[in-house]
This record gives C-alpha cells, structure tokens and sequence, in this order.
C-alpha cells in the first residue's frame, strides 16, 4: 500500500535516541542522519489510515521539529479505488438535487 | 506488487529524500530505473507559495505518485501534507463527469449532452444583456484558475457582454495588498523573493499563521532559524498564539483591531531612536497623508505622537509593553536584513490597505527594500491570484497588464490588441465583489457565471448572499470538479478538467509563472475551462448577432484544447497585453517555462532574460532589465511602477482604526476566523482527502482557557457562536491561543451548522472592498457537553 518519505528535522541534544524512538515500528526505515539533524524516512504502511497515523505519531515524538513530505506513492491503493474494489472514504456520491435550506 | 518493486519503490523515495538535503545514499540508478512511472513537473494546486512537483503517472496513464520538484527555487522539493495528497482527489468518485441543467433551482438535476449545455448558457447570458442591459452579467472567478482561463473570461465578458463585472475570490484574501503595494511602492505585488528569507536576519510575521497556511514557507524560516539561533530574530505580532508563534524570539499579542497602532508605535521608535535612513528616505521616499497629499516628514512624526510605545501599549493591550515595542522596533531596524510577511489578518480587515501601509512605512523608513534580505512581503493564499487575477485582468477595475479600466488611453491599448473596435470596452469599472453579490441579492443580476470558486460558503454573512442566489429570476452557471454549497444554488453545473488534466499557468506570490501540462486524462466529460468558455462565446456572439463579440475567441477557436488552446491565449496575453508594462512577460514562452523548473519571476522582457529565471528583486540596476531601461536618474533604485508619477516610494499617515464592529455589552467577544494545516478553503478538494479530513473532521472554536472558565465551557462542549447575522454550533477547544476576549473558529466546514462565514460580518475596506472577514464581534454559550459529529461535505 502506500510508501512515503520524510525528511524528519530533530533537535539536535540527541538525534540518536530520537532516531530510535521512531524505529519503534516496523513500517518506519530510517534510511540516513545528517550533521544538520535531518534524517531520511520511509514509511511502509498497510493504508492510507495507517500511513497518517504513523506521520501523526512521529511528528508528536518528543525531539521531533518537523516531518515534511517529499514523496508518496499510493499505486496500489489508487488501483483498488479506480477498480472500485476500495472506496474513499467521504465519499458520498452524487445526489445534489435540491438547494440545502437556508436557515 | 512483488516484494521487490515493494522495495525498489521505497529505495527510490529514500533516495528522492536523501537528493533533496544533499545525503548520499547507495543504489540510485537501479531503483529510479525500476520506478516504470512517467514524472511530470508542475505546480501545487493548495495554496500560493507555487511548491513545485512532479506528478508520477503509470503506463495506464493514471495518477499513482507525487513528489517535490528538487530544482524548484520555491520548496527545493519539500511538500505539505496537502501538497502531497492532492493529486488523489483526481480518482474521486464525487468528481463531476456530466454537464447538469434545471430550469427551475427547485427541481432536480439531469444530465445534458456538452451541445445542450453551451446553448443554454449562452441563450440565457443573451437574452439577459439584451433584456437588462450588458451589467446585468457577471463573471467571478478565482485564484485557482489558470492564468488562461482569467483572461480568456474577462476579454469575453468585456468584449462580448461589454461589461466589466468581472470579480474574483481574490478580493476576498489580498485586495488589500493590491492597494498597499500600488500606494505605497507604486506598482503591485512583491518586491523581492522568498530567496530573501535565508539572507535575513529578522523576520517580522504580522497577521499570518505561516506554519498552517504556508507549511513549505515556513519550514524554510524555521530551517533559517535554527541554523542561526544567535543571529536571526523572529517577532510575531498577532492576537492568536499560533503554530508560527512557537519559534518567535518575541511574541507581541494585541487586542483584535489595534494593529495600526502597533505598527505605528515601532515607526515611532524608529524615528525616536533616529534608526531610520536618512539617505534612503531622502533619495527614494516622500510622506502622504488622506488622498496623497504631500507633507513633509516633521508632519509625519507629528502623526505618531499619539502612538509613543507607552500610549500604544495602553491602546493594544494583551502582552503589549513599550519595552517590547521598542525591542521589535530595534530588531526590525538595525538588522542586516528585515523581511516582513503577512496576509489575512492584515488584508481582511476593514482598513486591510491602512495596514498594508503601515508595514511598507518600515521598510521604506529603515531603507529595508531592494536588497539581499529585505523585503515587505505579502503572502497569497492561492496558487494564481497574482499571476491569473491580479495580474490577468481579473478584477473589476482592472485590465490585463495591470491597466486600470478607467484609463482611456490604457482601455485602447486593450482594444487595439484585442481588434475590436475603441471604446468597445466600457469605460467604467464594474461591480466588486460584495457589490455583485449585493446585485444578486436585488435582482439586478440576471447572468451569472462561477467559475472554480464557491461563494456561497466563502462570502462573508453568506446566509443574506445565498438568498440572492437562490432567486429564480437569477440564472447562475457554475464550473467546477466537484459539488459544493454553490452548485446547490446553480442552473447550469459544468465539470471542468482539473489540475494537471489541462495546461496552462500559475502565478505564485512572489511574481513567479509556473507551467503545468497536461499528464492525464480528465473524467468523464470534464472539459478543461479555456475550451468550455471558448465554446460559449461562440454560441454567445450567435446569439448575439454581433460579429465583434466573436472576435474575443476566435484566434482560439477550434485549436487542440490540451495544449495549443491555452498556448495561444497565454501567447496573446503575454506578447500583447504584457509588454512595456511592469509584469512583462513576453519571455516567458510556454518553450521557455518548459524548460524550467521553477518558471520565471517577472519582468521578463526577452527569452533570453526569462531563461535566467527572471527578475528576483524588482527596482534594482543591473536586476531588474526594466530598472534600467526605465531610468530616469543615475540612482541604483528606479520605482518606475505605473501608481506613482514622482517614482518615490510614498510613506503614509495613518491613523489607528478598530474594527467595524467592536465588542460591547451584549456581543462581548471578539469573533476572528482562519485556517488550520490540514484543510483548504471551502474543503471542497481536501475534505474528500481521507488523511486529511480524519486529521480535522470539523471545525472547532478555540476560546482561551480564562474565557471558558467565565462561561463555563469545558474542552469538546458545544458551543454556540452568535452574531448580530446568526448563529453556528462547533465543539470548544480551550487553549491558550486566542488572546482573553477572542474566540478563533476555522472557517472550511460546509457543514449548515458550522459554517463560520454565516455569522461573520460583510463590512469591507473602503479602498480595496475586501471584507474584514478577521473581526467581529460576538456571544458565546455553552449548548451541551461534547457530542458525535458527522464530517460533511456536499455530495
């Protein structure tokens, strides 16, 4: 399902233990730790959901100053959706016949 | 998928990673070469920084990727969360597919063939111009069109309806810059680049929440900070602690309304403490008070003595004492480079271009313009209100090349472009935006056509617009990819291609064009605009009988829609409407935009010019080609903007304004509304976004803890918001955020219970008609303990 890379900015007091903290999940590689205190990470997540509420949790990590978004690649998903085996959820579909009631 | 290409695609989005920070990782060539994706380089659809990205679509010609545009002098890469997800709104079911048609806006719709739909629109803007006369159509558009499609509309509704109603969502967000920029520096838009935040050493953010509205921005001051901790200073001035707030050096939190009198507090100490520059003041600036009547600057310091730092602390209250005012005032000044950023909170208020004035005062005081790390620098909040709206012709009062309609001399030029006949053009501005709803409201308008936008939730008091939408009498096409609270209220519906399923150009704000071509196929029988209005007009000037009314599209007429449509009215827009004016585009060909990553910061007069990027600091010899070939004296800064015949930078007297509508005793709190990181506008795009929606389902109203404690509302309670226009219900979020006296509601929810904009006030700046959506004032009460909420979006 979807694959996405960060570029994580830590505080730099202690980027190891950070960088440990965010290995606590399998689906979280960290793939590099420069001397600015940025780190390269990758997450292999089961979905979509899983994907935002592993992103969710890191940038919470204490040490953490921010999680930016470079890539994402959700083929496998956007398959399911265009075969409608999956569909989105907030997806309500088309029904838009009358004006809503103005209050 | 296998395992490996599992694997090969998360080696190549370390590697994307680790290229954007310059850190080397093994094994590139093979996992790029086993990508089997098609990359394509464009724009940002969410917001107006203009990040740049590449669009990975699979040998099905689908969607299935996205990644930052490394090259790109905007993001060098880096996304949001929004930037990253937006492309996936493309596959969505909800996506209008089939032009819809009712008569009557209380039956339901159906589906008509492209034919049908053309004609009716067409019949029915003819018949209303020949009926009630030219003004009673109406075009609104929006900063999310592409550049072609402002211009195209508004040479339509100029030369085939001869009106100039022709309005867009941007006045709503930065008409006051427009007004702040042309009567302060002269000409509109930006001096500078964002390039100047990594060679500042202060950066003063008034009235913008950047980390929420500008995540990619953003990142770049924080990085810039933390990399000189000792050297940089930050001040935020705003009434809200904020995400932006957390990395300030000093944090100046006023009452709502008293930001005019703050910013002329810190001119006070500056002139006080004699931290002006005398040199630049006497080369390049002259003093103005009330319509641009000159004075001198003994008159200007006079102006200040009501706003000495112990006055104005008592004036701004919160954390407000002269001591801070004098500290911001100094960091401001004696720094190597102060840049200045802000947006709403400046621009949507009722004296939104007083504001505006009042940062360009520091800057022109302390001769921080025109320099490496100096800047007074707007923020947009959409990917093309500059480059498309402002730029364009997109506004009442404005033609293409920033010429003002009522300009007879400028109104030729157009028309002489254009080939139809002087005075084809009328000579009088059209209706604004509140006013053009305002003339819904009365009938007066007949034809309307919204484009991209939804104004029957982005209105401010929307509740007394919708009525007049709602009219029978009032024919309303909407153009749009999904449902929203404006197709509700529409006749016609007409499903337009979406970001990167057409081509054509983004303005960002720092005067940068970007091209997007097209990389996939829209749904269904979604249309991208240019053609659509291309179509219309035809069947318009048949309608019509009038051959001129032909002419504003028949150089575009039957040209392939993808790609060479939009390429010959960009081509006529820049080669034509462009040149000798300040936004000179005529560089930046489509052949040239394609070859660069980052497009091309205007003036750029030649192509050759526009492959070097463009100009990156306006004004300034050896810059700026217009610097120079506009000289008129042998000083390095040439302010040859078209607002200002004495070429000076113009310091303004301004004094302290509050709010429209100020607290008392029966409304007690101040209402100010805005945005938070995960939703955009109307949440017509990011609320069908899964991610994004589940991060924030729904508006909340922060109220700070002591006000929660007096009205006895705890975290999650609902809570209803009162104004004098009505009422919304929305969970409480008791935070220290919102200064003591102020309730901060997001205003994305479509929901009819949360819809922020239907209590908020319709007042609007007098010189820049922009409505001061930022304050107002209300009552709150606790309604019940927390409740389940369903997120809603229109369907």
């Amino acid at each position: 399902m979807p694959i996405a890379s960060f570029i994580m900015t830590l505080d730099r007091h202690d980027p190891e233990q950070i960088i440990r903290n965010c290995q606590c999940d399998s689906e979280v590689e960290v793939h590099g730790l420069d001397d600015a205190g940025q780190a390269v990470l990758v997450i292999d997540a089961t979905s979509s959901r899983r994907l935002e509420e592993l992103a969710t949790r890191l940038q919470q990590l204490d040490g953490v100053l921010s999680l930016v978004p470079v890539y994402l690649n959700a083929e496998d998903e956007i398959a399911r959706i265009e075969s409608g085996e999956l569909r989105p959820e907030f997806s309500f579909g088309r029904k838009s016949e009358k004006p809503a009631p103005l209050s | 998928m296998s395992l490996s290409r599992r694997d090969f695609i998360k080696r190549s989005a370390a590697l994307t990673a680790a290229s954007y920070i310059g850190m080397t990782l093994p094994g590139a060539t093979t996992a790029q070469a086993a990508e089997e994706l098609t990359w394509h380089r464009g724009s940002c659809r969410l917001c107006g920084v203009g990040c740049r990205v590449q669009l990975g679509v699979n040998v099905k010609g689908v969607a299935v990727a996205l990644r930052g545009e490394p090259k790109s002098r905007t993001n060098f890469g880096y996304l949001c969360m929004k930037g990253m997800m937006f492309y996936r709104i493309m596959a969505h079911p909800d996506r209008l597919t089939k032009p819809l048609y009712r008569e009557s806006k209380q039956q339901p719709f159906r589906e008509i063939s492209w034919d049908e739909a053309l004609d009716i629109a067409a019949r029915k803007f003819a018949a209303a111009k020949r009926e009630h006369g030219p003004d009673s159509t109406a075009y609104y558009g929006s900063g999310q069109c592409l550049t072609e499609e402002t211009y195209l509309f508004q040479k339509i509704m100029r030369t085939a309806l001869q009106t100039n109603n022709v309005e867009g969502n941007p006045r709503l967000c930065m008409a006051s810059a427009v007004g702040g920029y042309l009567s302060s520096f002269g000409a509109d838009e930006p001096i500078g680049s964002y390039a100047n935040i990594e060679k500042s050493s202060c950066i003063f953010l008034i009235g913008s929440n950047m980390a929420e509205a500008h995540p990619v921005l953003f990142r770049r001051v924080m990085r810039h900070k933390l990399d000189n901790r000792d050297r940089v200073k930050i001040i935020n001035a705003d009434p809200r602690f904020s995400a932006t707030s957390r990395i300030a050096d000093l944090h100046l939190q006023f009452k709502p309304g008293t930001d005019l009198a703050l910013l002329n507090a810190i001119a006070y100490t500056i002139i006080d403490e004699k931290l002006f520059d005398q040199q630049f003041l006497a080369d390049y600036a002259t003093f103005r008070q009330g319509k641009a009547e000159q004075v001198d600057m003994t008159a200007y310091w006079q102006s200040l003595q009501d706003y000495s730092p112990e006055k104005t602390a008592a004036i701004c209250g919160g954390n407000i004492d002269a001591e801070k005012i004098r500290a911001a005032a100094r960091m401001f000044a004696t720094s190597k480079g102060s840049v200045s950023f802000w947006c709403m909170g400046i621009n949507q208020r009722k004296r939104g271009v007083w504001a505006n004035n009042l940062i360009h005062n520091l800057h022109i005081l302390t001769g921080q313009l025109c320099r490496e790390g100096a800047d007074s620098f707007s923020l947009t909040g959409q990917p093309n209100a500059c480059g498309g709206v402002r730029e364009g012709g997109g506004l009442c009062h404005i033609l293409p090349g920033h010429r003002p309609v009522a300009n007879e001399k400028l109104r030729n030029q157009v028309e002489d472009a254009w080939g139809i006949p002087r005075g084809r053009i009328a000579p009088k501005p059209g209706a604004h935006t509140m006013k053009m709803f305002q003339q819904v409201n009365s009938g007066a308008i007949k034809a309307l056509w919204i484009n991209c936008t939804s104004p029957a939730q982005s209105l401010p008091n929307v509740d007394l617009y919708r009525q007049g939408m709602a009219r029978e009498d009032v024919f309303i096409v909407t153009s749009d990819i999904f449902p929203t609270r404006t197709t509700e209220l529409s006749n016609l519906v007409l499903p337009t291609a979406f970001h990167f399923e057409k081509s054509g150009v983004y303005g960002c704000s720092e005067r940068r064009s970007q091209l997007t071509l097209k990389a996939v196929e829209p749904p269904g029988d979604a249309r991208p605009e240019t053609w659509i209005a291309t179509e219309w007009c035809a069947r318009l000037a048949d309608q019509l009988q009038d051959p001129v009314a032909l002419q504003a599209v028949k150089p575009f007429l039957g040209k392939e829609m993808a790609v060479a449509q939009p390429q010959a009215i960009w081509d006529e827009y820049t080669q034509q409407l462009t040149k000798h004016r300040d936004n000179d585009l005529r560089g930046a060909t489509y052949q040239v935009l394609g070859q660069m990553a980052d497009g091309v910061q205007w003036p750029a007069p030649t192509e050759a010019y526009a492959l070097t990027g463009g100009t990156g600091i306006k004004f300034v010899k050896g810059i700026d080609p217009l610097a120079s070939s506009e000289a008129k004296d042998d000083k390095p800064y040439q302010f040859y903007g078209p607002g200002h015949p004495d070429r000076k930078l113009w310091v303004w007297i301004r004094p302290q304004a509050g709010a429209d509508e100020e607290p008392d005793s029966n409304w007690p709190l101040y209402l100010s509304t805005g945005r938070v990181i995960d939703h955009w506008h109307t949440t017509s795009m990011t609320g069908r976004i899964p991610e994004l929606m589940r991060a924030n389902p729904y508006s909340f109203v922060e109220i700070n803890p002591r006000d929660a404690r007096q009205y006895g509302i705890s975290p999650n309670d609902m809570v209803e918001i009162e104004t004098r226009r009505g009422k919304v219900t929305m969970p409480a979020k008791v935070v220290e955020g919102p200064i003591v006296g102020t309730v901060f509601a997001y205003w994305h929810d479509m929901h009819e219970d949360r819809m922020i904009n239907k209590v908020v006030k319709d007042s609007f700046d007098p010189g820049s008609k922009e409505p001061e959506f930022k304050i107002c004032a209300c009552r709150i009460r606790r309604v019940s303990g927390p409740q389940a909420l369903t997120p809603f979006v229109v369907s």
